[in-house]
């Protein structure tokens, strides 16, 4: 049904996406789905959530992407959905709003008083222009815009204040779909990525057509060994030429032409030689990464630093200070594994008749986050533009106050009206306040103190 | 290890909170109505809290916002600071006995956490979260009391629907349209801040962890917890949705609240793993 309507009444389609119903509907849809995101692990290979959740339970939630709910085609539609009903709601009321804003008209029916949200009536014993003046003062005293205009012998009277305050709705909405725009579009023009960079070494970032070299990595400790910070001196190369330099640690990312570098990881790397029946293969490996060594030898290093092993003859590092350095090895020839085994550096060690290894040095490597995201500005706008909507909404209080006074044998009668959709309440008390002081025929200055 | 008057002043704290919890009950029970005490009561206990934190920023040497024990403390110390000034403004009868029950199991709960003085891992080094956990105490603050307010409206709805003899305890409570009005204000207040949290949130996750989001459980719940506080706000302008379904989506809002900070982390794994 939703299709024939589309297409015959176009009205009815901005109607139904205009509607209050619709993004509160997709709203909560979107909470109740990211529940699911939350619980159920995201990313994992098929074979994970078979083990976990059995064949039937794993078939239902690769069927409806549950395991990867954000970035699924229905999650996107949803939210572009949303998206684009909260422009429409937001276009729909922009004119009105602004407007109400921007003009007003004075009430010259005494009907028009009795529909009012907040109505009154008082006589006053001064005399109409008395009054009126009196209303403009105290309105003025009260930081309301005011207007006042006399036809006849008749005072009509208009003051406002906040009247800003109602957009801050639209400007709240408008900066959600700003948000999702940002996110959008990051997520269009950006990539991330992510390097091990062992100290001395470059990465290319293909992406954006330049390298990165760490110069130098290091850790401050606390007293218990726990990381304190950890730094990176990083070099940005364009070709051969440096074209910045900074050591960055975690939150303290690098930028350069739009890509940044965060500091996420740090581990070790250890260098070493592997003889091959004459032939040496010079390689340098990172903890738990396999290097390659020759045609289908592949070696697995893990670096200990302060080498120990612990009563069931494990291995274990004391400190992170290389003060006892081993390397813990695998060697595999295909998939089959030639030797496991502990080595010191520089001692080479025999694994067949054929094949020797040496490890000659170790280095640290830190583990970099590269990213590029346009849609970050665009993000903290939207951001930004949020808040200053709920400022709007929540902090500003819109009231109107409408007045006619018309004179009469014994002083003059002043019909009031007001409207603040947000407080009713208190702009109610505040005009019967006005009406008692009216009947009374307070001075203007006895008010205005007040 | 935390000091030894540092110590002393929390435990003198969870004291005096236990001792304004039971003057309030007593209160109620016995149909007073004048509270004094108990706010006295209440008052002393943030107080003592208050330099409780005060000396462990002096020795930790940065404001105490970083482990579960710091921050559920300081959200026991976020609902009484809302609960205090709203209780002084605005004197509405009864509150207390609702709300100082949340605080006393939040900083019970506090008190039996480790707490000895971490020193913060690199992620944590950003002035983003002070900001972060500031405005994060806020909107749990408002939450807390928005849900004590919800529950004493659906009592007093209960009493009234009931329509037994006038009296009783449901005299004590304010009447429906102030709970109501009280419960918006509460959840009006905090929601800007809530925003805030996910805005500082975010602007701190993009400088540590290289994203602004990364769909990570809190970040999601966090989110949950703010679209059902907006949907509430929305039900409530449009449809007209007070009183009764109100309370409701309070008390939803705030088990949100709930769950982002302790279910998250006891049922869930990602990146947030300090608090």
């Amino acid at each position: 049904m939703p299709e024939a309507t589309k297409i015959t009444c176009p009205q009815q389609v901005w109607k139904w996406l205009t509607s209050m119903q619709l993004n509160l509907f997709l709203l909560l849809i979107i909470a109740g789905l990211a529940v699911f995101g939350s619980v159920v692990p995201q990313g994992e290979e098929p074979a994970f959530y078979h083990q976990y959740y059995g064949p039937l339970r794993a078939n239902l939630i690769q069927l409806f992407y549950l395991n990867n709910v954000y970035h699924s085609w229905w999650f996107f539609t949803l939210v572009f959905v949303l998206a684009a009903s909260l422009l429409a709601c937001s276009l729909n009321r922009l004119t009105p709003l602004w407007r109400q804003a921007t003009t007003f008209q004075y009430r010259c029916e005494e009907e028009s008083y009795s529909g009012a949200p907040i109505e009154g009536l008082a006589f006053s014993p001064k005399d109409a222009g008395e009054t009126a003046d009196g209303l403009f003062q105290r309105y003025r005293q009260r930081r309301y815009r005011v207007f006042l205009a006399e036809k006849q012998g008749r005072f009509y009277f208009y003051a406002d204040r906040g009247r800003f305050g109602p957009f801050g709705s639209l400007v709240t909405h408008l900066s959600l779909v700003v948000i999702m725009l940002g996110a959008f579009y990051g997520g269009l023009t950006g990539f991330k990525s992510y390097a091990n960079i062992p100290e001395g070494e470059s990465f290319d970032i293909r992406e954006a057509g330049f390298s990165v070299r760490l110069n130098d990595f290091h850790i401050d400790y606390y007293d218990d060994y726990m990381p304190k910070q950890y730094y990176s001196d990083l070099k940005v190369l364009n070709g051969d030429q440096e074209v910045m330099n900074k050591v960055v640690s975690v939150n303290n990312p690098l930028t350069y032409k739009g890509v940044t570098f965060y500091q996420t990881s740090y581990g070790w790397a250890v260098d070493g030689v592997l003889t091959n029946l004459g032939k040496e293969t010079r390689f340098s490996s990172l903890d738990r990464e396999a290097a390659l060594v020759g045609d289908d030898l592949r070696i697995k290093t893990l670096f200990y630093p302060d080498y120990t092993s612990d009563a069931s003859g494990y291995p274990r590092t004391r400190s992170p200070l290389p003060n006892n350095p081993r390397v813990v090895y695998v060697l595999y020839q295909g998939s089959k594994a030639l030797k496991y085994d502990v080595a010191e550096l520089g001692k080479p060690a025999k694994v067949n008749d054929n094949i020797t290894v040496a490890f000659t040095g170790f280095r640290q490597y830190t583990g970099l986050q590269i990213a590029r995201d346009p849609g970050i500005p665009i993000v903290y706008t939207g951001s930004a533009l949020m808040v200053i909507g709920l400022l709007l909404s929540f902090y500003v209080f819109p009231r109107r106050i409408w007045a006619m006074v018309t004179p009469g044998p014994k002083g003059c009668r002043v019909l009031v009206a007001g409207a603040a959709p947000r407080f009713p309440d208190r702009l109610a008390e505040e005009i019967q306040e006005l009406l008692e002081e009216l009947q009374r025929g307070e001075k203007n200055e006895q008010s205005i103190r007040k | 290890m935390s000091s030894p008057l540092e110590n002393n002043l929390f435990g003198l704290a969870v004291v005096s909170y236990l001792i304004a919890m039971v003057l309030y009950f007593v209160y109620t029970v016995r149909r007073r109505e004048e509270t004094g005490p108990a706010f006295l009561a209440t008052a002393l206990a943030f107080a003592l809290q208050t330099a409780a934190m005060i000396v462990r920023t002096v020795a930790a040497g940065r404001l105490p916002f970083s482990n579960m024990y710091e921050f559920t403390s300081l959200f026991a110390w976020g609902v009484a600071l809302v609960f205090l000034f709203i209780e002084r403004r605005y004197a509405i009868k009864a509150l207390g006995v609702f709300i100082t029950p949340l605080i006393f199991a939040l900083i019970g709960y506090a008190s039996v956490l480790p707490k000895e003085i971490t020193p913060l891992v690199p992620a944590l080094q950003s002035y983003w979260l002070q900001i972060h956990v500031i405005t994060a105490i806020l909107a749990y603050g408002g939450f807390g009391v928005s849900f004590g307010v919800a529950v004493m409206y659906l009592l007093r709805e209960k009493k009234e629907a009931s329509a037994k003899a006038p009296g009783g305890f449901s005299q004590l409570l304010p009447g429906l349209k102030v709970l109501d009005a009280l419960n918006y204000g509460a959840i009006a207040f905090a929601f800007p801040f809530m925003t805030l949290v996910l805005i500082t949130g975010a602007i701190w996750a993009e400088r540590a962890w290289g994203a602004y989001w990364s769909w990570d459980p809190k970040e999601v719940w966090a989110l949950i917890t703010w679209i059902i506080y907006a949907v509430y706000l929305h039900a409530r302008y449009t449809y007209g949705w007070k009183g009764h379904r109100a309370a409701w989506m309070s008390i939803t809002g705030f088990l949100a609240v709930l769950f982002t900070y302790f279910g998250v982390n006891l049922l869930l794994t990602g990146l947030h793993s300090y608090i």
